[in-house]
């Protein structure tokens, strides 16, 4: 049976009860189970697997304007108007502690212009991960994944740039999460 | 300890051992390792044109955001990234400290400052803090902050009562004083004998430090708290403005870094030994409580103020009856599923959200005081439209009484965030911004409270899609009733942080 780090398992064919308790007969405490049937071994591996590698992603960083819905021009969290000659400014920039073995993160952002998202390790500053998106002319959500390793306390960077001529750089949200942990 | 994988490696070690033995105690120790690596962890940001600085001449704070801490969690710790700034030479800007407010009022404060240096390149400082008897509370940590004073940068000058106006909040520097501030940095004014060592007929003694908000051209600064009305009597008077550190605050993180974590149960799962019921019963408690109580959290901070009127620390709004506002949002979804229905047979998920949102009401008369009920409504939708779901939201209202100050005189808590200071070009924001005096949290006289409400995304499957979680506030109810959008302009309403979370699995 393959690993499902979405589900969290139960006994099979055991009474439900959210104490846990009577997942697995204690009724008089010290039952015998000879290593365990191959269900329970099973499910309770897959559980560990499971908890260590799904629960608990953090967000590490979740922020949105009251402009995201319908993508407004007044309200955002960073805007920046197009010119003949665009540079990426700096648009968000937030502290981050990674999870153990968690060195993946997916972000999704709403946004037009183009974007830039920068994972740093703080103690040098130096770019862990890094992605430069597609000039968009107009409002996006975009997700992609980044990944890097060995490198817990880190920040994120978000930089935006305008479409030359053409599109302010508009920021109306972004998140980061945590990828589960790949085991 | 490295999660313990049935791999090859590992099992050309354990040649010798029952499987069972090394599979049980492999999965007891996972859920171990899982105890203590999967705390909770949340990070928030502004952009970068409308960070807010964080200054005070005297002690000042700013709620974080409300935090669940996790059963058996032990220590909490914030980061925060930014400028700090003061004299360019590396003295200490600010010294700053992080305390938690448990519901009850009461205030853990540890006293103990960390000083934040000058420097010309960004930088992180790390505040923790014991949280082992308040593991499962929801708690409002508080950035405790005072500024240094940079004495090599001030002035001083002799100023008059005819300088003092607008009910005492607006003084005029003059020339010399004007000269040294700098509006882009931040003041402290302090008041002394003038320089010929006339009195008044009447000596009081002269007021404490009060920090210059803002500039309102002309020579002319507001400042919190207002001057005292003795300082009139003074025709004449001496003030020193002097400059104080300053951090521009890019984001903050608050990440749950230590654990109690349960005792290993190798020792009952050593090979030869048939495991017992009990042990694995405890091996699938301890992975079912973490999946079910470790919840993630979703969003920490809430939004930047959807009026562009420069607040820089959570968002305010006129008391309009009955009229919601978008007041705080995050993206949620892409859960797993998670737990069963009970009462039958059927599998089913449960997607269930846990909002803390803070609230705070400020009137401008202490006679204005009335009050109010806030409600909380969400809406859950795909990023950029979609299908929209308006869940009901349990535990969603929650009554205010508005806290009173300006006029009063020594109170300054309502003056700070009440005030939004018009000079004809748009709304600017004083430097005090949002913050609150640390005194009036110690005293529980901060006004704010809690919505604490869940509800329950409607879809029945898991979703690998991100939604939009919109939560909107509205005031109602005050006496006597006014109509539905009609604005009572002498009451603010104050959202300074939400924090959104799983309300239970994941």
């Amino acid at each position: 049976m393959a690993i499902q780090n979405n589900t969290f398992f139960r006994i099979t064919g055991s009474v439900a009860d959210e104490t846990g308790a009577s997942q697995i007969s204690v009724a008089d405490g010290v039952n015998v189970i000879g290593g365990g049937s191959v269900d329970e071994q099973q499910i309770l591996l897959e559980n560990s697997n499971h908890v260590y590698s799904t629960i608990n992603r953090r967000a590490l960083l979740d922020v949105w304007s009251p402009g995201v819905i319908g993508d407004s021009t007044t309200q955002y969290l960073y805007k920046e108007a197009t010119a003949p000659t665009v540079t990426f400014d700096i648009a968000l920039e937030s502290p981050a502690l990674v999870g153990v073995d968690r060195f993946s993160v997916t972000w999704v952002a709403r946004y037009q212009g183009q974007i830039k998202v920068d994972i740093r390790r703080t103690d040098t500053g130096a770019s862990l991960s890094a992605y430069t998106g597609g000039a968009e002319i107009a409002p996006i959500t975009e997700t992609q994944t980044q990944t890097w390793s060995g490198v817990q306390d880190v920040f994120i960077r978000v930089s935006m740039a305008p479409v030359p001529v053409s599109t302010d750089a508009i920021l109306w949200g972004f998140r980061a999460l945590e990828d589960q942990t790949s085991i | 300890m490295a999660f313990k994988k049935l791999d090859s490696a590992a099992i050309d070690l354990t040649l010798s051992r029952p499987l069972d033995a090394f599979v049980s105690q492999g999965m007891d120790a996972n859920g171990v390792q899982a105890w203590a690596d999967r705390g909770r962890g949340a990070g928030m940001s502004y952009g970068s044109d409308a960070r807010p600085t964080l200054a005070s001449a005297g002690l000042s704070c700013v709620p974080l955001s409300p935090w669940h801490i996790s059963p058996t969690c032990t220590e909490l710790t914030l980061k925060i990234r930014g400028l700090a700034s003061i004299d360019g030479a590396g003295g200490t800007a600010l010294n700053a400290r992080l305390v938690l407010m448990a519901l009850s009022g009461v205030v853990y404060d540890n006293v103990s400052m960390t000083p934040i240096l000058d420097d010309a390149s960004d930088q992180e400082v790390e505040f923790t803090f014991d949280v082992t008897n308040l593991a499962g509370d929801v708690v409002v940590p508080w950035l405790v902050f005072q500024s240094a004073l940079n004495t090599g940068n001030q002035a001083s000058d002799d100023r008059h009562a005819n300088d003092i106006t607008a009910n005492r909040y607006k003084i005029d520097l003059g020339s010399t004083l004007a000269a040294t501030y700098d509006d882009t940095k931040r003041w402290q004014m302090t008041f002394s004998e003038d320089s010929t060592g006339t009195h008044p007929s009447d000596v009081y003694e002269y007021q404490g430090p009060v920090m210059i908000v803002a500039e309102n051209g002309h020579d002319e600064v507001y400042v919190l708290p207002r001057l005292d009305r003795r300082l009139e009597a003074y025709q004449q008077f001496r003030i020193t403005i002097t400059e104080i550190g300053r951090f521009l605050l890019y984001g903050w993180s608050l990440t749950e870094t230590a654990f109690t974590a349960p005792a290993s149960q190798a020792n009952a799962l050593r090979p030869g030994m048939a495991p017992r019921a009990r042990t694995y019963s405890e091996i699938y408690r301890r992975q079912r409580a973490l999946a079910a109580e470790r919840t993630r959290v979703v969003n920490v901070g809430g939004s930047p103020d959807a009026l562009a009127d420069g607040r820089r620390w959570g968002a305010s709004e006129f008391y309009t009856e009955s009229t919601y506002t978008d007041t705080y949002l995050a993206v949620g979804g892409e859960l797993p599923t998670y737990r069963i229905d009970t009462r039958t047979a059927t599998l089913r998920t449960r997607r269930r959200y846990r909002a803390l949102a803070l609230v705070a009401g400020a009137v401008s008369q202490r006679n204005e005081a009335r009050e109010f009920t806030v409600r909380l409504r969400a809406t859950l939708q795909d990023i950029g439209g979609g299908a929209v779901a308006t869940p009901d939201v349990q535990g969603a209202a929650i009554d205010v009484t508005p806290i009173t100050g300006a006029g009063v005189g020594n109170n300054e808590l309502a003056d700070r965030l009440y005030f939004i200071y018009n000079f004809g070009s748009g709304f600017v924001t004083q430097h005090l911004d949002g913050t609150w005096p640390y005194s009036d949290v110690l005293n529980g006289t901060h006004g704010l409270r809690l919505i604490d409400a869940t509800f329950e995304e409607q879809a029945a499957s898991a979703s690998d899609t991100a939604r939009l979680m919109r939560l909107q506030l509205r005031p109602e109810g005050i006496e006597p009733a006014i109509s539905t959008g009609t604005i009572e302009a002498s009451i603010r309403l104050y959202y300074p942080a939400c924090t959104v979370l799983i309300a239970e699995g994941f």
